[in-house]
């Protein structure tokens, strides 16, 4: 026997897709916005590999956070289900965000060369 | 929608709120937690990074950018700290029996709460860095 969520706790859910699909298009347009800053050499000091990398970052961000929301959806459009969407979103989380430790991980590499070989930016 | 189902059948799924998940459920859930926790203090120490170049730029007189890797610092840990309670919640499922369900919706509602505010961050530095863009073309 399957857990359904209740409406109350279905509101939930929906609030939380809502909030995500607005962070995804925000992290997207932010991340365009630096790499059309990197591209374009708009600032000498900006053209660096820090700049690329957070861009990329956020575009890569975007799309994790894009990545579990289908699942959380089924969870109130559909019935019967609702524990195993739940996991799916889950899963979803765990195996994807792995690439965002990654790409995080090289960013806080080059955050700290930077920091302390005293690169303008 | 709700199928009929859920009316002709009203046992064959339930509102128990001391519904258990499965060890396969929590092992996908120890998943989640471990990538939260990673998200979260990566973020926030790639903000500390930025907010510390940031007091460099400050001590140098560079303040435009010292205010443009101040906001991206900020932005940086913001999103780190969304990640912090939904994964201290979810934990909880992991190590306490019986309240399965509510540390899941508490952890729903602090993630959404979470992205709300990162909305907030995200949207200002949006809006700050088109601003700069535009600035910038136009020299």
């Amino acid at each position: 026997m399957s857990y359904e969520f209740s409406e109350a706790q279905n509101q939930k859910f929906r609030k939380l897709t809502r909030s995500m699909n607005r962070v995804v298009i925000l992290l997207f347009l932010v991340g365009l916005n630096a790499l059309i800053q990197y591209y374009f050499d708009v600032v000498e000091y900006q053209r660096n590999l820090t700049l690329l990398l957070e861009g990329l970052a956020y575009l890569l961000f975007s799309l994790m956070v894009y990545l579990p929301i289908p699942r959380f959806k089924k969870i109130f459009t559909t019935s019967g289900r609702d524990v195993e969407e739940l996991m799916g979103a889950f899963n979803v989380m765990s195996r994807n965000w792995f690439w965002a430790n990654v790409s995080l991980g090289l960013i806080v590499i080059v955050e700290s060369l930077k920091l302390f070989d005293g690169t303008t930016f | 929608m709700k199928s009929s189902n859920q009316v002709n059948n009203p046992n064959q799924h339930h509102h128990d709120e001391n519904y258990e998940f499965t060890d396969s459920d929590r092992t996908n859930i120890s998943g989640v937690v471990i990538r939260f926790i990673t998200n979260a203090l990566l973020l926030v120490l790639s903000g500390v990074f930025n907010i510390t170049r940031a007091l460099f730029h400050v001590s140098r007189g560079d303040y435009f950018p010292s205010v443009v890797v101040l906001t991206s610092g900020f932005v940086f840990m913001a999103m780190g700290f969304t990640f912090f309670n939904p994964a201290d919640n979810l934990r909880k499922i992991l190590i306490t029996k019986g309240r399965d369900i509510e540390e899941v919706m508490t952890a729903i509602t602090e993630l959404a709460s979470g992205f709300g505010r990162l909305t907030f961050f995200l949207m200002a530095m949006l809006i700050f860095e088109i601003i700069t863009t535009t600035f910038l073309f136009q020299q």
